[in-house]
């Protein structure tokens, strides 16, 4: 679908054409829809970011700028945008995000990319975590660390590691839904 | 590194997508080559693409209708909110096209760069060392904003998050930087659901006395006339 027509479409969709709708819809909702998906693992959370997405555009259709790029960027720009506020202010989504890269990781999904994307954000929630659990989930998701090999390089029993990292990820799961910051490590989980 | 030296993330997405003219095209690779930050989004991109191609997934069909739904009642709002008074509207338009070329001659001068909102490189300065973070004090009737602020003197860079900030239809926040020599930066502050960001580059952090938004007519004011919202002291 060419630009103008999509913002056409938009325009049409603010007054009411229920056929626009179904047009713009079948064209760009499974694509932000799907990165949704991908980057909040959760069916619930990609349709809520998909409406807010939806919604955004709806309402500021003045602030696309056709110089920087096509309609369906400037969606996948917001969708990717909405995605990591949720991140940023939903501990259970982050956490559920978090326990999903790990087992995608078991089974041989490469997603180097998400972690990227998202890492710094966990990190952020991490650094309110007592030391010991952040260094468990820090070496255990994204050191791809096993158990044994953390239980070896902290010299502690490996039952322990499994209570470090179920209790830190309960803790992450209860913090408050702001980003913290400590000032003495920048935030970097060290 | 200057924000504006990078290429717009739409336009790396378009590359990703084989959208773009070959001359163009051309032109982004060459970037890429030379810039780190650019090819880590373009490899990003490429992967999250390749990601949705190898594992697909469908939209729930509940989603079509909730969203039409939304647009639906979307639409019926904004025709209650047409039946305006004219004078108003045209007094409104005025005020707005006068501040807008107050505001023009301004940011041209403006020693720093400020983005917004989704414009924000994802990478900021969070993790360079010596970031401090600063919280963000309500005005005592907006008891539900919070968020905060960081700021850097070594990189002169700060950025502020604040969530909670009641919308107003014909109003807009902005924010005051007020310099230890008492000189004021006006910026204004672009809502999402609530929530606003906004990132400065180049801005002499070790100079602010107190930062504070106030709620301002449509497009923003030259100095403060509505009543404040949050602050940040820097004297405390």
């Amino acid at each position: 679908m060419e630009d103008k027509e999509a913002l056409q479409l938009i325009k049409n969709m603010t007054v009411g054409s229920k056929h626009s709708f179904d047009q713009f819809y079948e064209t760009y909702i499974p694509f932000v829809f799907q990165i949704a998906y991908h980057m909040l693992g959760d069916y619930s959370e990609a349709e809520d970011v998909s409406q807010d997405v939806f919604l955004e555009v709806l309402q500021k259709i003045d602030q696309y700028d056709p110089k920087k790029g096509s309609v369906k960027a400037w969606l996948a720009v917001k969708t990717k945008s909405r995605c990591l506020d949720r991140l940023r202010k939903k501990r259970p989504v982050l956490v559920n995000r978090l326990e999903k890269m790990a087992r995608e990781k078991e089974q041989g999904a490469d997603m180097a990319f998400l972690e990227q994307i998202e890492k710094k954000i966990i990190f952020d929630a991490l650094t309110h975590l007592p030391e010991a659990q952040r260094e468990a989930i820090v070496r255990s998701y994204f050191n791809g660390e096993t158990h044994r090999e953390i239980a070896g390089a902290m010299e502690k029993p490996l039952g322990s590691i499994k209570s470090l990292i179920r209790y830190g990820l309960n803790n992450l799961r209860k913090q408050k839904n702001i980003v913290h910051w400590v000032e003495s490590n920048g935030g970097d989980g060290k | 590194m200057k924000g504006n030296n990078h290429i717009p993330e739409e336009t790396i997405i378009d590359y990703v997508s084989g959208e773009l003219e070959e001359q163009e095209e051309e032109q982004i690779q060459r970037h890429l080559n030379e810039c780190e930050r650019c090819m880590e989004m373009a490899v990003h991109w490429r992967q999250l693409f390749d990601y949705n191609r190898r594992e697909p997934v469908q939209p729930p069909p509940t989603l079509k209708e909730n969203m039409w739904q939304m647009v639906h009642s979307k639409k019926t709002k904004k025709r209650k909110e047409i039946w305006k008074p004219v004078t108003a509207v045209c007094t409104f338009a005025a005020t707005i096209g006068l501040l807008f070329l107050v505001f023009k001659g301004e940011m041209e001068e403006k020693p720093y760069e400020v983005v917004k909102n989704d414009e924000i490189p994802f990478e900021t300065f969070h993790s360079t060392p010596n970031t401090k973070q600063l919280n963000i004090v309500p005005a005592v009737n907006h008891q539900q904003i919070n968020g905060n602020m960081w700021i850097n003197g070594d990189t002169k860079e700060m950025f502020l998050e604040v969530d909670g900030l009641p919308h107003y239809p014909n109003r807009d926040y902005q924010l005051w930087i007020i310099f230890s020599n008492d000189d004021v930066e006006g910026e204004l502050l672009i809502l999402q659901d609530g929530a606003s960001r906004i990132f400065f580059q180049g801005i002499d952090v070790e100079k602010f006395k107190l930062i504070k938004a106030s709620v301002e007519p449509k497009g923003g004011s030259t100095y403060q006339t509505g009543p404040d919202t949050f602050f940040v002291d820097f004297n405390h």
